[in-house]
């Protein structure tokens, strides 16, 4: 009987990963057996994984995923092997690894975007009132 | 990381179209370089380009492989508000429009945009002008140039070198024998391929999902994707934007296209083409929405859209068909830009820098002109294959000139609309932009870096309207 694989996280490298975008990569291995193992990846807000918290994230023969529009907050992920059939777990679970999700602050983000709203709309005065004052010849050329 | 997707092509598929497409765009190129008498030829398609053809090309060089490939990645990491983000690339050639009509009346015989900036600021804005262009048009370049190598390793396995050089040499070899002529008709077929080829895929997915249950899922397992406040991407919506005015206003590949067009077509070519452009990285970038819903796991950000893109299409048993479309459609989006780029890069380094620079200005043989000319695109090809044999994150450089070609916009309309304006003070605004947006860039953001470099310039550029102002006498443009 192949000996059950060991699982750890090879992305990201850092126990604590920390991200404004909430986006991440995971990535895994699985060592101590050779043969195509079939991967079950959970999501929790609660670093224990208690049930009601708790989501599957993915389950599959890949041995990574992307995990993309990430709320903010501490998002915690483990996985293990499982049988490919009912699910049933095979591995120990993976240490787990939490992504941390932080905005930007309120402030600068809106301050950031009046400039750039201002930005555009003097861009596209310019260009109108450019337009027109050529048109009429003011500008000469 | 292992992958459980196989090619959804095999080798042999992905040479064989290789080869085929290779050979009719060089063909085509032969065929359609015996227009060029001239260098202006060469380089301008006899400055006759009509409607259909002026549409077709603008919208077809602004396709490239970061529309179809990188759009999805927006959705992805982004959500709505990325797709939108993305799309507002496409505002640089509506407002391209009105300007395309201006620079025909000052400059209705220039060559290239480096000819206007020489003539309107002087050789010091010329030269910091050129700098950002060469820059942005070669990370431009060969950011595609790595593209076309994984991509074609990533749909058929055949090797990285080998789909690089392939495409690089069929590029290369269609732009040298046709010029501008052959970058143009090649845009107008590939810009065909390209529409045909995104309703295609993006109505397969529209049929594989309901939208109320995209929408529910998102909520549940991505919803920061369909937020409304979403830093990050809020200001890739301004970002993306200004990136694009920069990347339109300035770049000799847009410029080009202007003096081939005729003068009532220009104007109205490029609006048609903003507007025809903007739902394409919608529809591209949907299909990333669609992948959590559909249960497809997402192993490498940079190839979701053909990822999902084949593995809805290859769904009912359309796998090789549904390669065949992807490979079609993402060698088109790459060869529309890839020949823009070393047609209109090749430009700048034969006039403005050849005649201008090294030969002082002199007239020059209109035969050594076409020699430089194919030597030149010959060299940018060249170094661009050089360039993208490491596979160095490029990517990277061409955001980074973002904040560097957003620098230029204020200038550029300075330049075509005020009569009075202190040249001075436009070096200024094209540096402090991009030393602004740099900073931004690795400060805060990439989200952020055009933002702020458009920002610093204007206020620069607005200043030298009135401190120091000088008059331009706009008849000098055309005694050149």
């Amino acid at each position: 009987m192949p000996a059950v694989a060991e699982i750890r996280f090879t992305s990201p490298a850092e126990e604590r990963y920390q991200t404004t975008e909430g986006i991440v990569t995971l990535a895994w291995e699985a060592s101590g057996n050779s043969a195509p193992e079939f991967f079950e990846l959970q999501q929790s807000s609660d670093p224990s994984f208690p049930e009601g918290k708790t989501r599957i994230r993915y389950r599959g023969v890949d041995s990574g995923s992307v995990v993309s529009g990430l709320g903010e907050g501490i998002h915690h992920f483990r996985v293990h092997t499982v049988e490919p059939g009912d699910g049933e777990g095979k591995s120990e679970w993976s240490a787990p690894v939490a992504v941390e999700v932080t905005y930007m602050e309120k402030p600068k983000v809106l301050l950031l975007l009046a400039s750039g709203a201002a930005v555009f709309f003097a861009t596209l005065a310019a260009l109108i009132i450019g337009h027109f004052r050529s048109f009429r010849g003011l500008e000469g050329g | 990381m292992r992958e459980s997707e196989a090619h959804v092509l095999d080798p042999r598929t992905g040479m064989i179209l290789l080869v085929l497409f290779g050979a009719l765009w060089i063909a085509l190129g032969v065929w359609w370089g015996r227009r060029a008498k001239d260098s202006e030829g060469f380089m301008l398609a006899g400055r006759n380009v009509g409607l259909a053809l002026g549409t077709a090309t603008a919208m077809a060089t602004w396709i490239t492989s970061n529309t179809t490939m990188m759009a999805p990645v927006f959705a992805l990491k982004q959500g709505v508000w990325g797709l939108l983000a993305y799309s507002t690339a496409s505002f640089g050639l509506l407002l391209f429009a009105p300007m395309a009509m201006r620079i025909h009346r000052l400059i209705p015989k220039g060559f290239t945009s480096g000819d206007f900036f020489r003539l309107r600021f002087g050789k010091t804005a010329w030269g910091i002008f050129l700098a950002i262009s060469m820059l942005y048009s070669m990370a431009w370049l060969v950011t595609m140039a790595i593209a076309g190598g994984e991509l074609v390793f990533a749909l058929s396995g055949i090797d990285y070198l080998t789909g690089l050089t392939a495409i690089m040499l069929v590029c290369v070899a269609y732009t040298l024998f046709g010029g501008l002529f052959a970058v143009i008709g090649t845009d107008f077929i590939q810009s065909v391929i390209i529409l045909i080829g995104i309703v295609v895929i993006g109505s397969t997915v529209l049929t594989k999902t309901e939208i109320p249950e995209m929408a529910s899922h998102l909520a549940a397992e991505q919803p920061a994707l369909i937020s409304v406040f979403m830093p990050v991407a809020l200001l890739a919506v301004f970002n993306n934007m200004f990136f694009g005015f920069g990347e339109v206003f300035h770049n000799n590949v847009w410029w080009s296209r202007v003096f081939a067009m005729r003068r009532s077509v220009a104007p109205k070519a490029f609006f048609l083409a903003g507007l025809l452009w903007f739902p394409i990285p919608i529809a591209a970038g949907f299909i990333a929405l669609a992948a959590g819903p559909l249960g497809i796991n997402i192993l490498n950000e940079n190839m979701t859209g053909p990822l999902v893109a084949s593995r809805i299409m290859g769904a009912d048993g359309g796998g090789t068909v549904a390669g065949v479309v992807i490979f079609v459609v993402l060698f088109c989006s790459l060869a529309s830009s890839i020949d823009s780029l070393l047609a209109a890069t090749s430009d700048l380094l034969t006039r403005d820098g050849f005649e201008k620079m090294l030969r002082k200005g002199q007239r020059l043989p209109d035969a050594l002109l076409r020699r430089a000319g194919r030597w030149s695109i010959v060299g940018v090809g060249l170094t661009a294959w050089l360039l993208a044999l490491p596979r160095w994150p490029l990517q990277h450089v061409l955001f980074i000139s973002g904040p560097l070609v957003a620098s230029v916009i204020w200038p550029v309309i300075a330049g075509l609309y005020w009569q009075r304006v202190n040249a001075r003070f436009i070096v200024v605004a094209m540096l402090a932009g991009s030393a602004a947006g740099l900073y931004a860039y690795f400060t805060i953001g990439w989200f952020t870096a055009s933002l702020v470099s458009v920002f610093v310039s204007m206020l620069i550029t607005l200043a030298g309207r009135y401190i120091g102002a000088t008059t331009f006498d706009w008849k000098s443009l055309t005694r050149d």
